[in-house]
């Protein structure tokens, strides 16, 4: 590397705004080149990524657990549902994705407040019980929520400007389902050039300290349970932005949609990838989007029924869940980092 | 500069402390010794608010520490090294010390950084190391460093000899001793090894089964063939 490559790469923040771009560049790459229907999945693995980029920075960095991260999807795909009820009036996206990032996160404030009182398995038992009760909301106040059938999303019409940017670049026309999964993958790319920023910084020190050693932490003069709060809150913001995606993939917010199966979801994604890791929140979400896609494939075509074959799907994810935390139990990035690292020492 | 009057404390109906009272006078070294159970360490836990007096109270330069919340002593001027080191494992050796200067409005100035650096040499070498890769020696000077980089008026060390060899225990001692007459650091030395904390110690206290047996010169203290042998095991 030549001196001036080394000194952008040494400074955090021009690093993690280089490889943003390059991800950018690969998205465009991908999107451009694949069917309207992977566009789809593209578009899940990017909510699903950043839920779960926020879930291993409170988990992985600060130690907290957390069983609840699909009820604050919840929260930001209901209230960008409200926010879209028509094209009429609907405003403008940056708007509304803004804005079910804020409601998520005052309502994740005020969890987090409460949740710092309590460790280890009281907080997951306190977020599996929100995990629970947030769907349930939706069916009591059935008139404004929709009850079981959910609120349609009216995804508004690709912007001129995006299409005319988007056709100057690619030559391609935008669809709709490929505007969304753009929106989703530049959230998801500004979310980890945040949570990257953030915990390489006193910020992120602070929560490793925490999660590490709270008494030597708290004689350091960090106050803890700002600490937590503000972990929480960062975490639950990037669930909010989630849900909003997930609302505008789906074109749905539904009860049925954010049950608990989708928090656990989050969290093996996050153990599968690697705790800790942003790069390995990635990995668990595109094996979370593609793995059953692609294991169903596989039976279909081994000449496996239909119902057979999509019930290879969790037998194959739950044995790659097992095999990672048996033979790999820093996860597949971290287990990678490690082996690298070591490589690296003994050349 | 650190009075203790009539400090008491318990955990739960267990009483560890029994209205302890002395002062740590200011650039000097008090050594706290006693045997196991003594209540040194709650002594140390309870003037850095980890654990709460039920009576009296800890004075920094008069003001009363039993309301102040943890993490403020680190503001005030009071750092508290406890026993078992506490170095985050996970944090390079420099994110360590920089945990230090959380509490300074100025953070840590790249100055205090070096000179630190400088009173370690060893931690200068890996300082972009994970400080899981450090020895019990360096842990303990890694934590004693952090603790200083908050500029304390006051050390509470917890322990600083346990389980490191005899030759990095005098070197630790012998750097305190050195910070204490060029800083004018004031330090609560909490010992098990009562023999080589009374040989760099002003001032020594005995503690036993939370009360206070014997507050003098640390001369006079290792100098009382009956106390050493009753209290101190040398």
């Amino acid at each position: 590397m030549t001196e001036f490559a080394q000194r952008i790469w040494s400074s955090t923040l021009a690093r993690h705004v280089l490889l943003a771009a390059a991800g950018l560049v690969a998205v465009i790459l991908v999107l451009e080149s694949t069917s309207a229907f992977r566009n789809g999945q593209f578009a899940v693995m990017a909510y699903m990524g950043i839920a779960a980029g926020g879930l291993t920075v409170l988990t992985g960095l600060n130690g907290q657990l957390s069983l609840g991260h699909g009820a604050f999807m919840a929260i930001g795909a209901y209230t960008t549902a409200l926010l879209l009820s028509d094209w009429d009036s609907a405003p403008p996206l940056l708007v509304v994705l803004l804005a079910a990032t804020l409601v998520t996160l005052v309502i994740g404030a005020g969890v987090g407040v409460a949740a710092a009182r309590l460790h280890g398995p009281y907080i997951a038992g306190a977020t599996l019980a929100l995990a629970i009760a947030v769907p349930g909301i939706a069916l009591y106040f059935q008139g404004t929520l929709g009850g079981e059938q959910g609120l349609t999303v009216a995804v508004p019409a690709v912007p001129d400007w995006f299409a005319d940017v988007a056709y100057f670049i690619t030559g391609n026309d935008i669809s709709s389902s490929k505007y969304v999964a753009y929106i989703g993958w530049i959230s998801l790319i500004v979310t980890f050039v945040l949570l990257a920023n953030l915990s390489r910084s006193r910020v992120g020190r602070t929560w490793r300290a925490v999660r590490d050693d709270d008494v030597a932490a708290e004689l350091a003069g960090i106050n803890l349970g700002r600490a937590r709060v503000l972990a929480f809150v960062v975490s639950t913001a990037c669930a909010g932005l989630a849900g909003a995606v997930l609302a505008l993939a789906v074109r749905l917010a539904a009860p049925s949609g954010f049950t608990l199966v989708l928090s656990l979801a989050l969290l093996s994604a996050v153990v599968l990838g690697g705790l800790g890791s942003l790069l390995g929140a990635l990995v668990g979400a595109a094996l979370l989007t593609f793995l059953p896609q692609v294991v169903t494939g596989i039976g279909l075509d081994a000449g496996l029924s239909d119902l057979q074959a999509a019930e290879l799907a969790p037998l194959v994810y739950g044995l790659t869940t097992m095999l990672v935390v048996i033979l790999a139990p820093a996860g597949i990035v971290g287990t990678a980092r490690i082996a690298w690292r070591k490589r690296r020492a003994h050349t | 500069m650190l009075d203790i009057r009539d400090l008491t404390a318990a955990y739960g109906p267990v009483t560890a402390l029994d209205g302890v009272s002395f002062t740590a006078p200011e650039g000097k070294i008090t050594a706290v010794l006693g045997a196991n159970g003594a209540g040194k360490t709650s002594l140390l836990r309870t003037i850095s608010g980890l654990l709460r007096p039920t009576r009296g109270s800890a004075y920094l330069a008069d003001k009363d520490l039993s309301r102040v919340p943890v993490e403020r002593m680190a503001r005030l001027g009071l750092s508290h090294v406890p026993e078992g080191r506490g170095v985050i494992t996970e944090l390079t050796v420099e994110e360590n010390l920089r945990l230090g200067g959380l509490g300074r409005a100025d953070r840590a100035k790249p100055a205090d950084m070096e000179r630190i650096y400088t009173l370690f040499p060893k931690l200068a070498d890996r300082r972009h190391k994970t400080a899981h890769v450090l020895s019990g020696g360096e842990r303990q000077m890694l934590v004693i460093g952090r603790a200083l980089l908050a500029t304390p008026k006051v050390l509470l060390l917890d322990e600083p000899s346990l389980g490191l060899a005899p030759r990095i225990v005098a070197q630790i001692f012998d750097l305190l001793k050195s910070l204490v007459e060029s800083d004018g650091l004031t330090i609560v030395l909490v010992e098990q090894n009562a023999r080589s904390a009374l040989s760099i110690a002003d001032y020594g206290v005995v503690l036993n089964l939370g009360k206070l047996v014997v507050h003098d010169d640390a001369a006079v203290l290792a100098a009382d063939d009956k106390l050493r042998h009753a209290y101190l095991g040398f």
